[in-house]
């Protein structure tokens, strides 16, 4: 019922993901994504507490692979579900259970991986696939081009109704971090809300997180 | 010395202090280390002039190369004095020559020393706080610094180690390219030297509030809100400036000269090179763990890689040489060392490894969620259970699932390691079992066609054919030996079963045939599992009849899974089809009969003749006999003929007959009585009897028979 990227820029080793569904509030239950860590993606019939789960093995130095084999053995319901994980190294692993709907499918890339199910076609993720990797620009620009390509070619076949992206830099400092919980055209918002709101949040990033530590203000 | 030629010059004159002042003001020799030697460079001197008289205590006498100061009280005479210090000329030179040349040497020693601190230090974490108290100690006069390093991330100049300041405070300074005078030689990239309080407030005029306000909070424990004076040098390295080094001093009436500058650059190339290679080596020391820690974690996935690839080569050999399915299960159990048994659909054992003996399956294992999930979705679970794990992946055969592989495991990680492994095994297992299921049919379809080919009355030529295909030779002697599982077993039972019950049979025939060394074909076919033995035709009829009453007796002494009827031994294999229509009697004469499991058409007895007649016939006969006792317990729902099977099948002993219908044995005369009556007909005359007895068998076969 989703779809959705997870990717490391090769060039500043930031992590992010982004994804898009019929649901409302996709952001409360995916990504997981933590900065140096790496990232979880749990969708189809979602069981939150992989993602945590996910991070916590991943911070352990465990692969992506070990990681996805860590949970898959403890979710009984792991046909149920699609899980992407991607470790600090870059290297993603995914799963798709055969109990999702169909169109379902995921393909795995250079640092980045797009999931999916219920996609009105295969088309779905290779235009997110394609869009990532043609994209310029920092990492959040290529994943919000992904998730519109993959809205483009058709997205979910229910409809759509939510979107998240996520962008780690700095722990606990959170970078890009925008949800649209209930709209319309909740892609679209996303990159209108990132778009408004990047001169305040995103391009005084580092002199706010210095601020913020130093105790001293802007 | 020099000390003591300076003393011995004011002396002579009676006065305070002097000072010698090259023209270039790189070297001055002061008597008194507290005179306001930074007056001096604003003194008005001219070459012309021989003597100069500033004020009343202070005095000037301008040379060639140099100048003399004197302070003092005394009066003398200036001219007199000129004259004198005209005449030292040469010396004075000399001694300030001296004066360069211990100040070269102190020089270097500072710089030799401070390089030689920071170069043994270089990879500490304080490492700038080294740094800048090295320079601070090396440089005369300085007292306070700050190390500027430039944070491109945030484009500002941080203080990354200080001396002489509040911690607290100075860490909150971010100065802007441009703002104070280390922001300054940051964006020019050019030293400034300034000695004076008031020049050095005004060169920090343009400081923001903020960073203003956290200078004088780091100075607050000091008297003075500025220094007396300040150098600040840019760190470059490559042409790139990385920050910036400020040196203070607080010291009253204290200035930095040329050289102190010179020193001050001198040090801040060596620690730029210092700062950086530090960066360089921190970045270098975490790169180096990353990639330990990448390292690791790729030797950890090349080990599994490894084992999967090898088990993934050992399979598809054993595959492509048709090893078949034991040789997959013992690469198995080679390369994996958790316990694991293979279970057909049905639940018995296929294969199970050695330590895998005192496994057993959960209770209710095909109801338990996670397995219906198994055969739900033909993905593996697992099922935790006290102590340990039960990996259940499913083995899939052709239309469903075939069985499964059940894996116990106490750990995680072997399990997480393994699965792969298993998950693998299981499916290049399952082709192996599909195939070898598909080779077995195809067998079995073979030997079934051409039996039934000859029951058909396939053309002799093709026979005879068929038949030396299979080893048989047309003119032996042939019997047919039909079976079919028994009705009370195959009730309620699952396809499979009943698939597996069938082949046990079959199994069942040929272990046997092979065990009396008997030549034959053993098959099925949709409605029955048979064999048909022949008997060489040299050993002639007898031989053929004995072996088969042997074999016959045998099997009627054992627990079968099955029925089994046996024909008639026919001469010529055209002729085992009037074999066939003896066994399918024998197994019509089972019938019901759960006590009996095989019949040979030669000892059916009676029932041989009974099969030649139709039923018609022996209805009629029965009627004859037995029809007005049949109605009469119809009519009075009666048990006469219950009564009258008992007399039958207990040749009229009394005791057992009471028995076995549990009544007196008066209640027994009464109904023979009526028997008799009914009938008309007495139970004592031999012909009469033997009619009801016969009668009563054909009875019993009809019935049977019409079930």
């Amino acid at each position: 019922m989703t779809f959705s990227i997870i990717a490391r820029c090769k060039e500043t080793g930031k992590f992010g993901a982004a994804v898009s569904t019929c649901f409302p509030g996709v952001g409360a239950h995916s990504p997981h994504i933590e900065a140096g860590t790496g990232a979880v993606i749990t969708q189809g019939w979602v069981n939150p507490p992989l993602g945590q789960e996910g991070l916590n093995y991943l911070k352990k130095g465990y692969t992506a692979n070990d990681t996805l084999n860590h949970l898959l053995i403890h979710d009984p319901g792991k046909e149920l579900r699609q899980v992407a994980v991607m470790d600090q190294f870059g290297n993603c692993s995914a799963y798709t259970g055969v109990e999702n709907d169909a169109y379902k499918g995921h393909i795995i890339g250079d640092q980045w991986s797009v999931h999916g199910n219920l996609l009105t076609g295969p088309d779905v993720l290779e235009a997110m696939a394609d869009a990532y990797q043609q994209a310029a620009g920092p990492i959040e620009v290529r994943l919000l081009e992904a998730l519109k390509a993959g809205d483009e070619a058709g997205g979910e076949i229910r409809g759509k109704q939510s979107a998240v992206i996520k962008v780690v830099d700095i722990d606990q400092f959170p970078y890009v971090d925008f949800r649209v919980d209930d709209h319309e055209e909740p892609v679209q918002e996303l990159r209108r809300i990132y778009e408004k709101n990047k001169s305040v949040l995103i391009e005084r990033y580092y002199e706010w997180v210095d601020a913020v530590k130093q105790g001293i203000i802007l | 010395m020099q000390q003591t030629i300076l003393n011995t010059l004011k002396d002579r004159y009676q006065q305070q202090s002097i000072c010698i002042v090259q023209n270039d003001y790189k070297r001055i020799l002061a008597s008194d280390q507290t005179m306001s030697l930074h007056a001096l460079y604003q003194l008005p001197l001219q070459a012309s002039q021989t003597w100069l008289r500033l004020s009343p205590q202070e005095v000037v006498f301008p040379y060639t190369d140099f100048f003399i100061w004197m302070q003092g009280e005394a009066s003398f005479d200036e001219t007199e004095a000129y004259q004198f210090f005209q005449d030292q000329e040469m010396w004075i030179n000399l001694l300030l020559d001296y004066d360069h040349k211990k100040q070269d040497d102190e020089f270097l020693y500072l710089l030799m020393h401070t390089a030689k601190t920071l170069a043994s230090e270089m990879y500490q974490d304080d490492i700038l706080e080294v740094v800048i108290q090295s320079v601070v100690e090396a440089v005369q006069f300085a007292d306070t610094g700050f190390l500027f390093l430039y944070d491109s991330q945030i484009e500002k100049l941080l203080v990354q180690a200080a001396i002489g300041f509040r911690e607290e405070s100075y860490k909150k300074t971010r100065l802007k390219t441009g703002e104070g005078v280390s922001g300054r030689v940051f964006e020019k990239g050019e030293p400034i030297i300034i000695n004076g309080k008031n020049d050095i407030r005004q060169a920090m005029n343009n400081m923001s509030p903020t960073n203003h306000r956290y200078y004088v909070e780091a100075i607050e424990h000091r008297q003075e809100r500025y220094p007396d004076c300040m150098m600040s040098v840019p760190l470059r390295f490559q042409h790139e400036t990385i920050g910036v080094l400020t040196i203070d001093s607080f010291e009253a009436n204290a200035f930095f000269t040329d050289s102190d500058l010179l020193l001050l650059e001198t040090l801040a190339d060596h620690v730029a090179i210092v700062i950086t290679h530090a960066r360089l080596y921190k970045n270098e020391r975490k790169k180096r763990e990353a990639f330990e820690q990448t390292l690791q974690a790729l030797r950890q996935e090349h080990e599994r890689m490894q084992r999967t690839t090898d088990f993934h080569h050992r399979l598809t050999n054993i595959a492509a040489r048709g090893e078949g399915a034991e040789a997959i299960v013992n690469t198995l159990k080679q390369t994996v060392p958790s316990p694991f048994i293979i279970y057909d659909a049905l639940l018995q054992p296929y294969y199970m490894t050695e330590v895998a003996e005192t496994k057993s399956l959960p209770p209710r294992f095909l109801h338990h969620p996670r397995v219906q999930d198994v055969m739900k979705t033909h993905k593996w679970q697992i099922i935790p259970l006290q102590e340990e794990k039960l990996i259940v992946l499913p083995i899939i055969g052709v239309e469903s699932i075939w069985g499964f592989m059940c894996v116990w495991t106490e750990e995680d990680q072997l399990a997480k390691n393994d699965i792969v492994l298993f998950e693998y095994g299981a499916t290049v297992l399952s082709l192996e079992l599909t195939k070898e299921e598909a080779i077995q049919e195809a067998e079995l379809r073979a030997k079934g066609e051409l039996v039934e080919g000859i029951l058909s009355g396939q053309s002799p030529s093709m026979l005879e054919v068929q038949a030396s295909n299979l080893g048989l030779d047309l003119s032996d002697y042939y019997v047919m030996i039909l079976g079919r599982l028994p009705s009370d077993g195959a009730e309620g039972m699952m396809p499979e079963h009943i698939k597996r019950s069938r082949r046990e049979a079959v199994q069942f025939l040929e272990n046997e045939v092979k065990k009396r060394d008997m030549n034959g074909i053993i098959s099925m076919n949709r409605s029955y599992i048979f064999a048909m033995i022949s008997f060489s035709e040299q050993a002639g009829k007898a031989n053929a009849r004995d072996q088969m009453k042997a074999f016959a007796d045998t099997l009627n002494a054992m627990t079968l899974p099955i029925q089994l009827g046996i024909g008639r031994v026919y001469k010529h294999l055209s002729n085992v089809n009037q074999s066939y229509v003896d066994a399918e009697k024998c197994l019509e004469l089972l019938g019901h009969n759960t006590d009996q499991r095989v019949i040979s058409f030669i000892n059916a007895g009676i029932y041989r003749f009974l099969l030649q007649h139709s039923n018609e016939e022996l209805r009629l006969f029965i009627e004859d006999i037995l029809g007005p006792l049949l109605q009469y317990d119809e009519k009075k729902n009666g048990e006469l003929m219950k009564t009258l099977a008992a007399y039958v099948k207990y040749d009229k002993d009394l005791k057992t007959i009471t028995d076995a219908l549990n009544i007196h044995h008066n209640t027994l005369y009464y109904r023979v009585n009526r028997i008799q009556d009914i009938l008309d007909m007495d139970v004592t005359n031999t012909d009469e009897w033997f009619n009801v007895q016969l009668a009563y068998h054909v009875y019993q076969f009809l019935n049977n028979h019409n079930r």
